[in-house]
């Protein structure tokens, strides 16, 4: 009898471990997010930023590192509810032991019993499974679908069709995340400086959203956290606004401070045409340096927390602001309208040694404001500071075609005529092909072509650093400038 | 409860485990209550209902036994059969009213509609209570067995309302006669590991023909036949094909994990599907497919009625009887009711036209063991019962015409156009399906011979454990279960 039930025992081991490898390997894509989390070293942060999307494209950990030396991970995730939340907390204080808690209480919003499929698969899946997690889908995910979430095979089967390589490889590891969980985002909507509900009336929080926000309030104090409730600066509703007031007032009770960036727009030094993604909802990169920035402030001045640049253990941290800084740049530039700006911008870049430049221009049937360029506002000079010296003289400008290589800073190659040029050469062991086809203008860098029609000038910048086109545009005349 | 569910999943290992714990005593009592439990997750007011058919049908044991006792003959006999004939009046009545009340009124009301007569019968908004069909049967063969004198009157009530409601068997068959499965109940079981190991792979078998056949290919024949306007030609053709899997592997995968979860507890079930694609004619597909259905309506219908022993005339007409009757009892429908129609006109004209088959073979020298003549006759076998099944699936008498009609337009080049893979399947799905299909050919060709667990169970371990673990990832990967798909019923279960 006893061998029976060892047997039994052995067949349902193997069962358990086999069926959660698997359910490892048939996930869809992962929550890279989440997973960077676990790659970071356990105890390195001190700040942890939690909350909705509105918490992962607002917090920008390179940011706090590069004014303050504090090191932060960013854990917000889509449409997360607060009960979710209260579980990554939980989750996050066993890997890391921060000073400081932000938690952005958008989530008050999201009080539905349960949110769609999608969703709690982003937010659950990745977690890593123990009673934590069983209690987080306790709370998260209806009944009949618990199961599903537990043993993640069940749910993720389908995806039995569409195995990749990282299904086999990166499933079973945990990769870096570049940003430590923000979510850079590049687009701008113009937005204008929005009227806000002035109500002070308190409304009433849905039971489960309050209990759960009482619940983070008092893991933080057992934990000896320091809890910061903040609301980004977005636009809200009357009935959004009701709740804010209610929770203001939870916090005063509680005394957690709580920082409302609506109250802030000046002390943001907020630009409402150009740091939101969106529709006043989520900021875009430079709306997100902004508030990262007023935060190492806030932190600075409020709470004695160590600064780490200097720090062997954190030299990575050094190595990555690098990169976020030469990516903020790439940004900028790709957001450049005018050429002019574009230009100077390029000029002016502290990476512009790591560039290549590619110039070219088809003149399309009856194109004359090309050879206008000398007249157009300083981009004749911009043209011959950054190199491309020949642009503008009277042979070229007449011409129908030019191409104009500037690479390591050195102009290398520059052509204008009626033929149709090409150009082909290996750049810092990058294969360039350059030529003009019927309508169009193609240039290959490596593996990689764009093509522009012609009537445009065309300006790709390859970063040797990032071993990546970092921008191909066109430029036309368009009014009396020459943009986008 | 399903059995494919969690809930299944939990509740049987607990169920079996304690019955093995406790004392055979008390056993009885213990099943009893978890198959109630088991019932009453369908819906617990119509417990009631499956209790007062085991009553009546406990009590028509006794009058019936103690009516034997009766020292007049005459008197004896008559009182018995009053007891019989009550006992299937009022459970047969019950019956009625809930399944075919009304199916009666609708054709009422068309009747005096016909007649101009301006009068509408009132119809009942009821829901049926699932398995009533099959439990009703199960109770009426014990007072049909005790008045044969083929049982003894079963005098412990709750020995006997186990043996209604037996939760294996319960919803959707087999359904047994009391002569096989109620002494069982005495029987002493101890746990057996051997037999334990075969009922699980039974069940496991039943699973794979369940959540990975039968689910997979019901997406298409719904596609289809729920919206049959839209498809003409090899799509119908590969839809109704389609269906004579899904509804075999729905049907006897149920039997098979009602079969297995029995057999892990020590009890025997009778087979319910002996390869019934495999049969020559229809009378033998009749002895295959859902064959504890067949034997009930050959006992207690077709035998009364004199069976074959009264003449070519009255065998014909009483083949037709039991299976009009074998098509109502699947459901309130026209369309049941042609579809057993069919099944009996078969098997008449099959009959009638021995003759002429006879001449055929004879003149065309076809020797009639040889592999290819029986292969003809699996496949006209097939053709047949496929095209009755058109009948079970359509939803009305209408459509089901519409459908046969559109199975006659030429479009061969749709197997090459892709529009297969617009049924709700795409390659990889269908992929899956057919390998799967063939796997159960084999499996079914296999058994002819052979009993494929019994082979598997004197395998060394290291193969037997890989072959458990690859059917329930199959099962687990495959099957057609989850968030995202919608839950299949089995098809049985509406009746």
């Amino acid at each position: 009898m006893k061998k029976i039930l060892g047997k039994c025992i052995l067949f349902s081991l193997i069962f358990i471990v086999f069926t959660l490898m698997l359910g490892q390997l048939f996930g869809g894509t992962k929550n890279d997010t989440l997973d960077g989390f676990y790659y970071e070293k356990e105890n390195t942060m001190d700040v942890l930023f939690f909350g909705s999307s509105h918490a992962y494209c607002g917090m920008n950990p390179h940011i706090l590192w590069q004014e303050a030396g504090i090191p932060s991970y960013n854990l917000g995730q889509p449409e997360q509810q607060i009960w979710t939340t209260y579980y990554y907390m939980k989750e996050a204080f066993k890997h890391q032991r921060p000073k400081v808690v932000f938690l952005d209480v958008l989530t008050v919003n999201y009080d539905e019993p349960y949110r769609p499929l999608d969703n709690s698969n982003i937010n659950l899946d990745d977690l890593k499974l123990n009673f934590t997690k069983l209690e987080n889908i306790k709370a998260s995910v209806r009944a009949s679908e618990r199961p599903y979430f537990v043993f993640k095979l069940l749910k993720n089967k389908g995806n039995w069709k569409h195995l990749k390589k990282e299904n086999f490889t990166t499933h079973f590891i945990h990769l870096k995340h570049p940003n430590k969980g923000y979510r850079e985002e590049f687009g701008i909507y113009e937005n204008k400086k929005p009227e806000l509900p002035t109500t002070q009336e308190i409304g009433i929080l849905p039971e489960k959203v309050e209990h759960y926000l009482n619940k983070i309030i008092t893991l933080c104090e057992e934990e000896g956290i320091q809890l910061v409730l903040m609301k980004t600066p977005i636009y809200v509703s009357e009935e959004a606004q009701l709740r804010y007031n209610r929770v203001k007032e939870l916090a005063k009770n509680r005394d957690v401070p709580f920082l409302d960036f609506n109250e802030k727009y000046e002390e943001l030094g907020l630009n409402f045409k150009e740091d939101y993604l969106d529709e006043l909802k989520h900021l875009n990169f430079r709306g997100a340096e902004k508030l990262t920035r007023y935060l190492a402030g806030y932190l600075k001045e409020n709470f004695n927390l160590p600064n780490h640049k200097e720090e062997q253990a954190y030299a990575s941290w050094n190595v990555d602001l690098e990169r976020w800084l030469r990516r903020d740049e790439e940004l900028r530039l790709r957001q450049e309208k005018d050429l002019k700006t574009y230009l100077e911008r390029l000029i002016a870049s502290p990476y512009k040694e790591d560039y290549t430049l590619a110039l070219t221009l088809q003149r399309g049937e009856g194109d004359t404001w090309q050879k206008e360029l000398k007249e157009q506002e300083g981009i004749a000079q911009e043209l011959e500071a950054i190199g491309f010296e020949g642009f503008t003289t009277k042979t070229i400008s007449e011409s129908d075609y030019y191409i104009g290589v500037i690479h390591a800073g050195e102009l290398i190659y520059e052509e204008g005529g009626d033929q149709l040029l090409s150009f082909e050469k290996e750049l810092g062991g990058i294969p360039w092909h350059i030529q003009f086809l019927n309508e169009q203008t193609s240039i290959k860098v490596g593996e990689n072509e764009t093509a522009k029609n012609k009537g445009q000038i065309q300006l790709v910048v390859y970063d040797k650093n990032v071993e990546r086109i970092i921008d191909s545009s066109s430029f036309e005349l368009q009014g009396e400038t020459v943009k986008r | 409860m399903v059995f494919n569910s969690f809930h299944f999943l939990l509740f049987f290992p607990i169920v079996t485990v304690i019955y093995f714990l406790i004392p055979h005593k008390v056993r009885w009592a213990w099943l009893l209550m978890v198959s109630y439990y088991f019932y009453m997750c369908w819906n617990p007011v119509y417990a009631l209902l499956i209790l007062l058919s085991t009553l009546l049908t406990y009590l028509s044991g006794l009058l019936i036994e103690q009516a034997k006792e009766i020292k007049k003959e005459k008197k004896a006999i008559r009182l018995q059969k009053l007891w019989v004939i009550l006992s299937f009046s009022l459970n047969l009545g019950i019956l009625f009213f809930f399944k075919y009340f009304n199916f009666f009124i609708e054709n009422i009301n068309k009747i005096i509609e016909s007649l101009s007569i301006q009068l509408v019968v009132p119809s009942f908004d009821v829901l049926l209570p699932v398995g009533i069909s099959f439990y009703t049967f199960q109770a009426l063969s014990y007072t049909m067995d005790v008045y044969r004198g083929e049982i003894k009157a079963e005098k412990h009530f709750g020995k006997y309302a186990l043996f209604v409601s037996f939760f294996p068997q319960l919803v959707a068959g087999p359904i047994e006669k009391s002569k096989a499965l109620l002494g069982q109940f005495n029987e002493v079981h101890s746990f057996e590991y051997e037999r334990a190991k075969r009922g699980l792979l039974l069940m496991l078998w039943g699973l794979f023909q369940k959540l990975v056949i039968a689910d997979r290919v019901a997406i298409v024949v719904n596609t289809v036949y729920n919206n049959y306007m839209e498809y003409a030609g090899i799509p119908v053709i590969v839809a109704t094909l389609l269906f004579a899997v899904q509804i075999y592997c729905d049907f006897s995968s149920y039997s098979d994990i009602a079969i297995g979860a029995s057999e892990v507890m020590g009890f025997k079930l009778m087979d319910n599907f002996k390869r019934p694609y495999f049969s020559k004619s229809i009378a033998e597909f009749w002895r295959r497919w859902h064959v504890s259905l067949g034997s009930w309506f050959r006992d207690y219908l077709y035998i009364p009625l004199g069976g074959s022993r009264k003449g070519t005339f009255k065998k014909y007409r009483n083949i037709l009887i039991v299976f009009l009757c074998s098509g109502l009892w699947h459901g309130a429908s026209w369309n049941f009711v042609i579809w057993g129609f069919l099944h009996g006109f078969y098997q008449v004209l099959g009959m009638s036209l021995k003759p002429v088959r006879d001449y055929i073979v004879a003149k065309l020298h076809i020797k009639r063991g040889s592999f290819w003549h029986k292969l003809y006759q699996i496949s006209v076998v097939f053709i047949l019962v496929d095209l009755a099944w058109i009948f079970f699936r359509a939803a009305t008498f209408s459509q089901a015409l519409g459908i046969i009609k559109r199975l006659f337009v030429y479009n061969p080049w749709t197997l090459w156009d892709g529009s297969l893979y617009q049924l709700g399947l795409d390659p990889l799905d269908f992929i899956v399906g057919l390998i799967a299909i063939a796997l159960l050919l084999s499996v079914s060709l296999l058994r002819r011979k052979m009993s494929l667990r019994n082979w598997l169970l004197v395998q060394p371990v290291v193969i037997r454990w890989t072959a458990y673990f690859t059917f329930i990832y199959m099962i687990l990967i495959f099957g057609i279960y989850g968030p995202g798909y919608e839950v299949q019923p089995f098809i049985y279960f509406q009746f």
